[in-house]
């Protein structure tokens, strides 16, 4: 019997070391509505979870919520073992997290190169890269997101799509072990779905475990293994793509009720 | 300590603070708009009724409505021409802080050449038009001074009812939540945001015509008067109308206190510690949003 | 195949890096160049069109006593120097991290009777004095500092505003008409006024060069640009605020302790909006966040004050730089050499394509 146990609580160590962030029960109020309404999930490291959900469904929020852009009300927010509930977005960021907006954010009167230089000054850039010179960490940023020659040019002249690339370099140059992507194909072309694909694909090889709001669903199912579903606040589904999307909930909140309970 | 004298002087101040910074906070709070010429158009008031009085000898209460009337179009003047060119605030600010040391100077400047009365040495003044004083609950208290309340508190109900009641009100409110949504019903922002700018001035001039008698009038006071009605904007709470009157009432009491039971030369000290201890804790005032820095 | 494209990748990133050329665009330019450090620093060139100003401005202050021994041009540029410190501290914080400082009196003054009770109390030289007084502008900055630049912008243009007016009240408590005096008085060796001045001049136009076209002054610039993305990009914006006020603090408490010397009291005119409010308007007429910019405002306005001190129309002086101030900003409103710096960068571009 001791044996079991012991090699039960060794399996838990074990799941515990994989996992990367842990939300417990997490709850954000906005006035009286509930954005987040008691949220619990973890994501391991090296997964690709997306997460879905109707506008207003609480997705950024929780994106907020973890990256230190708001605080919840309740409940608690772990980090590779550390509660991270409550500190302010630089601390978070430095402990390896980092995130895009869905509406871009760059410094728009400085140049490309200085926009990504500026993360990599972080302190845990520095930290993550071993010590690498911040000038190489942009550099190495921006040669992975294509931005190369466009290093000149200030973030006002970009166009929409290397706008997205930039917002991805400027996370990437944090050197985040956790990314939170938010719509990061959101308003792109044709012709630039498949090199961000690739993009994005390359980055669990960083050693970059993603967490991402799509609503794209045929670009999120190539990119995910896992999908976690929100509506009002509250988890509904998670599983694999396939289940997910057959997930009966996830349809009636996606489209109302059901086709065929309609009177 | 004898109440009754805090109660009625710093209540007749506070009714004097409520007319300047409801002004300010028109322009200010309400506008968006941190105008640095506003103590610049209160000095002004002064010295236009004082140019229009002693120069072509006017009676005192025609000199200060004409002297409002020209605070007024000048205030919509420098929204449209001076204000409306600055592409971003910081623009404004320095422009209109510019302006108003063009005005200081040149008034400096008038002051003391032979234009008007001749020699720096003489100051300018606002004579007073309501004589004699009354007694309010044993409290000495000039007329003047209570005129000054009268017509403010007449003012400011008459400016509630407009923002409140009528079109144009409603269109101040709408600028000022949100210019480009109120562009897009229709509403000629522009000539918003002059009305707002010459509606505050107007604010700023009444009570300058009003104190000019009990004050110095020289050009610098419109700093002292700008730093005043800034403060207490910002210790109601940016964009509140409510909070400005609770502040001005709670400054104009504060001020009263100390003046009259603490040592006359800390006063100042004390006034200005107490307002930024204020603002380091609880920099959205009394009525502010949360300020998320 | 790999290899070429290898190859290929790093001709493109030498191209971009070849020194001399420019590297990057930006509201200022900064070459890859010389002494690379990493790091905070970073790589900060000395080629540049404003260390050039900053060099030809010590030169011609170091030549003026060669030139002429008139004790009243003497006197002005030495006045020049010192508004061009003030205004130069200033931008360092304001004009680059956007942070409005309507108070750099305090920092001028805390320096000034810091030198004052050195001046009075101790043996020391004056120039231990000048740079005592700069380290106690940044301790008492700290204390003002520190929870003031958690503030949003008018907040904090309010607080920087009240600040010094509150200090020169308590003076007025404390002491004998609140000043201190006294002080072991160099006015008589006027040629080490004006030394001095111009060396504090150097030290700071060099340090404050530095500091702006590093990294550091990146990271200001980013916290102007938009504080929020910069946090999200990991810097912890707080310490760098507090830098940059610390540093403009330093430097204007050194100019501060100098006034001291020069004069022998510190007086609560001091910390008087009327030393406050000239450096922000040099800074924002020669151009704000470039550094050269405020020298070059100082000596406009500055200048053309005392020159109209000389001529006729001396009561009219004031208001004439207060119109040339108006109109400037009325059509450049990034000052002078912000003006001229766009309208190269521009000319730039068009050759170029």
């Amino acid at each position: 019997m001791k044996e079991q146990q012991q090699r039960e609580e060794e399996e838990e160590e074990e799941i515990q070391k994989n996992v990367l962030v842990e939300l417990k029960d997490v709850t954000k109020r906005f006035g009286g509505l509930a954005a987040v309404n008691a949220v619990s999930f973890s994501i391991a490291r090296g997964e690709r979870v997306g997460l879905i959900g109707p506008n207003g469904a609480g997705k950024t929020t929780l994106f907020n919520l973890i990256t230190g852009f708001a605080r919840p009300d309740s409940g608690a927010i772990f980090f590779e073992g550390r509660n991270i509930t409550k500190m302010s977005t630089s601390d978070v960021v430095n402990l390896g997290i980092a995130r895009t907006f869905q509406i871009v954010r760059p410094f728009t009167r400085i140049s490309v190169y200085e926009n990504v230089l500026i993360p990599s000054l972080s302190p845990n850039a520095r930290r993550a890269s071993g010590g690498k010179a911040p000038d190489e960490i942009a550099m190495g940023a921006l040669r992975l997101t294509d931005l190369i020659d466009k290093m000149k040019f200030k973030a006002s002249e970009l166009t929409h799509g290397e706008l997205k690339r930039l917002e991805l370099a400027r996370a990437i140059a944090t050197k985040p072990r956790l990314l939170l992507l938010d719509e990061p194909f959101g308003g792109l072309g044709s012709n630039e779905i498949g090199p961000a694909t690739d993009l994005i694909q390359s980055l669990p090889s960083l050693g970059i475990t993603l967490l991402m709001i799509e609503h794209r669903m045929k670009e999120l199912m190539k990119n995910v293994g896992r999908i976690i579903a929100m509506d009002q606040g509250s988890l509904i589904a998670s599983g694999t793509p396939e289940q997910v999307v057959r997930n009966e909930r996830l349809i009636e909140a996606y489209l109302g009720k059901r086709l065929d309970r309609v009177e | 300590m004898d109440l009754l004298p805090l109660l009625v002087i710093g209540g007749v101040l506070g009714v004097i603070y409520t007319l300047l910074s409801e002004g300010f906070s028109l322009i200010y709070g309400v506008g968006g708009i941190l105008n640095g010429a506003y103590g610049a158009l209160y000095m002004l008031t002064d010295y236009i009724i004082f140019a229009i009085f002693i120069v072509w000898k006017v009676p005192v209460l025609a000199a200060i409505s004409l002297s409002l009337l020209a605070i007024f179009f000048i205030a919509l003047l420098i929204q449209k021409y001076v204000v409306a060119r600055g592409k971003s605030q910081l623009d404004v600010l320095f422009l209109t802080l510019a302006l108003a040391f063009v005005v200081q100077y040149g008034v400096q400047y008038l002051q003391c050449s032979s234009a008007f009365s001749g020699n720096c040495a003489y100051p300018a003044f606002v004579p007073i038009f309501v004589k004699g004083s009354s007694t309010i609950l044993g409290v000495s208290v000039n007329n003047q001074q209570l005129a000054a309340d009268v017509v403010a508190i007449f003012f400011l109900t008459g400016l509630w009812l407009f923002l409140s009641r009528t079109r144009y009100g409603s269109a101040i409110r709408a600028v000022s939540q949100d210019k480009d949504a109120a562009e897009l019903t229709g509403i000629n922002t522009e000539r918003t945001q002059m009305l707002t700018a010459g509606i505050g001035a107007l604010m700023a001039g009444v009570s300058s015509a009003f104190l000019g008698s009990y004050q110095s009038v020289d050009p610098t006071i419109g700093w002292s008067i700008i730093t005043l009605a800034f403060a207490i904007v910002i210790l109601g709470g940016l964009g509140s109308l409510k909070g400005a009157l609770l502040a001005s009432f709670i400054l104009a009491f504060a001020q009263t206190f100390v003046l009259l039971f603490v040592n006359t030369l800390l006063s100042d000290f004390v006034s200005l510690s107490i307002l930024i201890l204020v603002l380091l804790i609880r920099p959205q005032g009394i009525f502010g949003r949360e300020v998320v820095s | 195949m790999e290899e070429e494209e290898k190859g290929k990748a790093k001709k493109e990133e030498e191209k971009a890096t070849a020194p001399g050329q420019n590297r990057t665009f930006g509201t200022e330019e900064r070459s890859a160049d010389v002494g690379a450090r990493f790091g905070l620093l970073g790589k900060v060139s000395f080629r540049t069109a404003r260390f050039y100003l900053i060099g030809v401005c010590v030169i011609m202050f170091a030549l003026a006593p060669v030139i002429t021994r008139n004790s009243y041009y003497l006197g002005t540029l030495s006045t020049i120097a010192l508004y061009g410190v003030l205004a130069m501290s200033w931008d360092i914080l304001s004009g680059y991290t956007g942070y409005l400082n309507f108070g750099i009196a305090f920092s001028f003054g805390v320096g000034g009777y810091a030198a004052a009770l050195v001046g009075v109390h101790t043996a020391l030289p004056p120039s231990m004095g000048i740079f005592l007084g700069g380290l106690a502008s940044v301790l008492f900055g700290f204390i003002v500092g520190a929870p003031s630049l958690r503030l949003r912008g008018h907040f904090f243009i309010l607080v920087t505003l009240l600040v010094p007016l509150a200090t020169a009240a308590l003076l007025q408590v404390l002491l004998v008409d609140g000043s201190i005096f006294g002080v072991n008085q160099i006015v008589t060796n006027q040629a080490y006024t004006y030394e001095a001045s111009v060396a504090v001049f150097a030290l700071t136009g060099v340090v404050l060069y530095v500091v702006s076209n590093s990294n550091i002054g990146l990271i200001f610039r980013a916290i102007r640009e938009n504080e929020i993305a910069a946090e999200a990009s990991g810097i912890h914006t707080g310490s760098y605020k507090i830098l940059a006020f610390s540093i403009s603090g330093f430097f204007a408490g050194m100019a501060g302790a100098l006034y001291v010397y020069a004069n022998g009291v510190a007086s609560p005119t001091m910390f008087g909006i009327l030393l406050s409010a000239p450096p922000v308007f040099m800074a924002a007429l020669g151009g704000m966040g470039t550094i050269a910019g405020p020298i070059l405002g100082a000596f406009l306005l500055e200048g053309s004050l005392d020159f109209f001190r000389i001529n006729i129309i001396s009561d009219a002086r004031l208001l004439i730089a207060a119109v040339l101030l108006f109109v400037v900003l009325l059509f450049f409103p990034e000052g002078i050499w912000g003006a001229v710096s766009s309208w190269g960068q521009r000319r730039r571009r068009h050759k170029k394509s």
